[in-house]
Parts: structure tokens; C-alpha cells; sequence
């Protein structure tokens, strides 16, 4: 026995949960990356001025849709009866399951209704649904009670944070490829997006000084994970980004360089990955069990 | 309305696991573990033996993570699944702070058939690929009290580990009857519950001195 804490004595130390793996890791990756990349251009239609969201250069609804599509079809891995799915709408009330699912039916109604009929109502609508989408899957995880290291209420606040800006990753990789004509607002939006990522995940990795908190998040911690996340993921292309801004201001060139904005979104686009699954497979440690004497 | 709970006496419990055992083989899932520890910081050097199972809280985490309804709370405080609408998402699992859940995949448990009463014995394709739990054998609680059983008192109407356990360490009742065993063993010792400081007010009480 490890002996007391001021909880009480410790009868099962922390256990690593192995309900889920990495299919859940991907689908909270993919279905921010679906839901944060169409946001992202909704919004930087809205700040950028540039009129791709009516025009529609990139199908970027069928985009979102199949990155999210792909996250949920992720899951039917590791739930024991996927062939029941039906039953997931059944406690919308209170289980955000239930509510991912059915902002996920609006996401899907939405965007096909945009595609075949182009409109700003649709867009709207679609966007709506994919912040909800995006927070639930935050408040899924915030609701685990068993797992120290996601039932922290910073938990829906990161969700959205790394949403937005594994959205602006792909539309700096859309940039790069040439496939988006975007001015200024683009580089500023997205330096935003992953600045405010990187800060709620430092807030994450201190938001508690419970003991169980922190060694369950202790692999997070780690120098190798610290610079893979911060330096690479965030600081990376928060720099290669202030570069392009101060580019951009000083005349030199208005519009984002290729290989600039590539790196930095693949950098982002990982750094998001590590987070979501360091969170679901590293520190999803179950909390102990203690009984006070 | 009665509100089941059980207490478990530790100062009886030999370790012996036998209610482990009689769930594993009649519950065909096995939803009891048995630590063992030695209380080092008691100075009695104190061995125990802890039977857990699922705590039926009356606030119960596992019940509003659950996204298809799967997961019910009686009025009666037992917390069941209905195996027919889980889905094995897992989800319950994780919100449970007792480790009580778990999603069977084995299709080699054996049912016992003649061993269990015909009617608590539930075919085994029902339990793969879904989670599943202590629920106090609430089939044995119901048909019982339809025949005019008290549970915790009558045999038949009694869980199988509180029913099996050979040292006498586990009892069953209804909490709101002043007169139940129950009730008695938590007025009359001091009472301890797995986890107190998360509030989930569970219908599990231990006696440990």
C-alpha cells in the first residue's frame, strides 16, 4: 500500500485507461482540424475581405465534412456495437455524445444543402454546428470523471484554441498550394489561432497542482513532448508567421510565400496531433481509488 | 420506495474471493475484484481484503456521459444497463471512478446454466461488445419482492456475493428501513465509502474497524 494521502489511503494507484486509443485520439484531432478549418475560413472570409467564402475557390465545406466524416468513422473501431448508432441521439440532454452526434447531423445537412444550394444562410448554419461540434468533443472528455487529466474545465476552451488553429493550418496549406487567394488577414488570423493555442496549452499543462493532475499529465511535461508541442508545433510557424507579417507590412510582398506558409501549417498540424493524442493515450490515467480509515 | 445499499464488514472478510468467484461464473462478467492489502500505516499492520463492484451511487458520473440511455438510475438507487441499447463506446467507463465498468469481448465465458436461477441467467451474445456492471442482480431483488421476499433477508431475494459470501462479511438492505441490517451496521459502526471526496454518495459501505 502507498499509504495516505489527504484523501485517504490509497487502495488502486492510477491505471492507464484502455477504453480509448487512437481511433478517439483521431477522432478529436480530425473532427477539430474538420470543424476548425471551416470556421477558420468562414471567419477569415468575414475578416479577410476576400470574398472566398460566397465564391467557394475550395470546396471547403466537402473538406470539413470529410475530416470530420473520417474521425467518427474512426470510432466504429473501438465502440463494442457501432451497428447500434442509431441509439446515440437518445440522451441529448444531458450526454455530449449525444450532442456531438447530432451538431455532427446539422454539420453534415448543412454543408450538403450549401454545396448543392450556395448560400450564406447554409454557411451560417454549417458553422454554427461545427463550433458546437468542436466544444462538445471538449466537454466529452471534461465529463470523464475517472480521468484526472481530462476532467479539468480548461478542457472545451483547448478544444476550440487547437480547433481554430489546426483550421488555420489547412488553410495555410491550401495557401501554399496556391489553391486560396487570401490576403493579409489570413497570416494575422492564423498567427492569432496558434498563438492563443500555445498559451491555453500552457495554462492546461498548470492548471491543477492535484497530485493526480500532475503525474498523469506528467508525459506532457517532458522536454522531448515541451519542445515537440511548443517550439516545433507553436513557436515554429508563430515565428515563420511574424516573418511573413512583417513581409507583408514592410511592402516587401503581400501575399503569403509558399514554402513559409506550408511548414508552418504542417508544423502546426502536428503539434495539434501530438496534443490531442498525448491527451487521450499518455495521461489518460484513471484516477485511484481511496477509502479514509 | 426502498433504497438498496450493501455493507461490506472487513474486519470478517477473509479474502477468501468467493464473491468474486460466484459473479464471474453467474454474472458472466465478473464485476467484483478483490485487493488485498496490509494497512502499513495502521499500527496494527492490519490485513484487508476490499470487495468492489459498482458503488450505485446516488449521484452517479456514468449515468449523464451515457449517449444512448443505456445506463439507467432506479428509483430504487441501482444503476443498470440495458444491454440492448449500449453501444460499447466506453464512455461510462471513463467517467466511473470506481473501475466497475468494463466492455466484455470474450465469447468463451461460460454460462452456468443449472448453476444460476433460470430467470437472473441472461444469454451471453447479449454482453459482447457492451459494457457491463454490478447491478445488485436486480432480477433476483424483483422477482423476490414479487413473491413477497425481503431482500438482504430471504435467500432467494439476496444478491448472489452477499448470498455466497462464507464469511458472513456482506450484507444487504434497504437504507430507508430504520430496521434493516443495513441500517443497523452503519448506525451502530463507523462507515467508510470508496472516493467520498468526488460526492458521488455511494450505496456501498465499508466497515473497517
Amino acid at each position: 500500500m502507498d499509504g495516505r494521502n489527504k484523501m485517504g489511503t490509497q487502495l488502486i494507484s492510477p491505471t492507464k485507461q484502455k477504453q480509448w486509443a487512437w481511433p478517439a485520439a483521431a477522432n478529436f484531432t480530425l473532427g477539430g482540424a474538420g470543424t476548425g478549418f471551416y470556421l477558420f475560413i468562414f471567419l477569415a472570409g468575414i475578416f479577410d475581405n476576400s470574398n472566398f467564402v460566397l465564391n467557394d475557390p475550395v470546396p471547403f465545406g466537402p473538406i470539413g465534412l470529410v475530416l470530420v466524416g473520417s474521425g467518427f468513422l474512426c470510432l466504429i473501431i473501438e465502440a463494442g456495437r457501432p451497428l447500434r448508432s442509431h441509439y446515440l441521439l437518445h440522451h441529448l440532454r444531458k450526454a455530449w455524445i449525444s450532442k456531438e452526434m447530432l451538431a455532427f447531423v446539422f454539420f453534415v445537412t448543412a454543408v450538403i444543402l450549401d454545396y448543392f444550394y450556395p448560400q450564406l444562410l447554409f454557411k451560417a448554419c454549417a458553422a454554427l454546428s461545427a463550433l458546437f461540434l468542436m466544444i462538445a468533443q471538449g466537454f466529452i472528455l471534461y465529463a470523464s470523471r475517472a480521468v484526472p487529466a481530462w476532467n479539468v474545465s480548461i478542457m472545451p476552451f483547448f478544444f476550440l484554441s487547437s480547433g481554430f488553429a489546426s483550421g488555420a493550418a489547412l488553410t495555410l496549406l491550401l495557401a501554399a498550394l496556391g489553391r486560396l487567394v487570401t490576403g493579409n488577414g489570413l497570416g494575422l488570423l492564423s498567427l492569432t489561432c496558434i498563438f492563443l493555442n500555445m498559451i491555453v496549452w500552457l495554462f492546461y499543462l498548470r492548471w491543477s497542482n492535484a497530485v493526480d493532475f500532475r503525474s498523469a499529465t506528467e508525459a506532457l511535461r517532458r522536454p522531448f513532448m515541451m519542445f515537440f508541442i511548443i517550439v516545433f508545433g507553436h513557436a515554429f510557424p508563430i515565428l515563420m508567421l511574424l516573418l511573413l507579417q512583417i513581409r507583408a507590412f514592410s511592402g516587401t510582398g503581400a501575399k503569403l510565400p509558399g514554402v513559409f506558409a506550408m511548414l508552418s501549417g504542417l508544423a502546426i498540424i502536428i503539434g495539434v496531433t501530438a496534443q490531442k493524442s498525448g491527451i487521450v493515450m499518455s495521461s489518460g490515467y484513471l484516477r485511484e481509488i481511496n477509502i479514509k480509515l | 420506495m426502498p433504497h438498496w445499499a450493501m455493507v461490506i464488514d472487513l474486519r470478517k472478510c477473509i479474502g477468501c474471493e468467493t464473491c468474486r468467484h460466484v459473479c464471474d461464473h453467474l454474472n458472466d462478467g465478473g464485476w467484483r475484484q478483490v485487493m488485498d492489502m496490509v494497512m502499513k500505516d495502521n499500527q496494527k499492520g492490519q490485513n484487508l481484503s476490499i470487495t468492489m463492484g459498482c458503488m450505485h451511487c446516488a449521484v452517479p458520473p456514468c449515468l449523464d456521459v451515457c449517449p444512448t440511455g443505456a445506463t439507467e438510475h432506479r428509483i430504487d438507487g441501482i444503476v443498470k444497463i440495458d444491454y440492448r441499447r449500449c453501444i460499447g463506446c466506453g464512455s461510462c467507463i471513463l467517467a466511473c471512478p470506481y473501475k466497475a465498468r468494463k466492455i466484455t469481448f470474450d465469447h468463451k465465458v461460460p454460462h452456468q446454466k443449472g448453476f444460476a436461477p433460470e430467470h437472473h441467467g441472461r444469454k451471453n451474445q447479449d454482453r459482447i461488445g457492451v459494457c457491463g456492471k454490478c447491478d445488485f442482480c436486480f432480477s433476483l431483488l424483483d422477482e423476490g419482492m414479487k413473491k413477497g421476499l425481503k431482500p438482504g433477508k430471504d435467500f432467494e431475494a439476496t444478491p448472489l456475493c452477499v448470498r455466497y459470501c462464507i464469511a458472513d462479511a456482506m450484507y444487504f438492505g434497504d437504507l430507508n428501513d430504520t430496521d434493516s441490517e443495513v441500517s443497523r451496521l452503519i448506525r451502530e459502526n463507523k462507515t467508510s465509502c470508496l472516493n467520498e471526496e468526488l460526492g458521488t454518495e455511494p450505496s456501498v459501505f465499508y466497515i473497517l474497524e
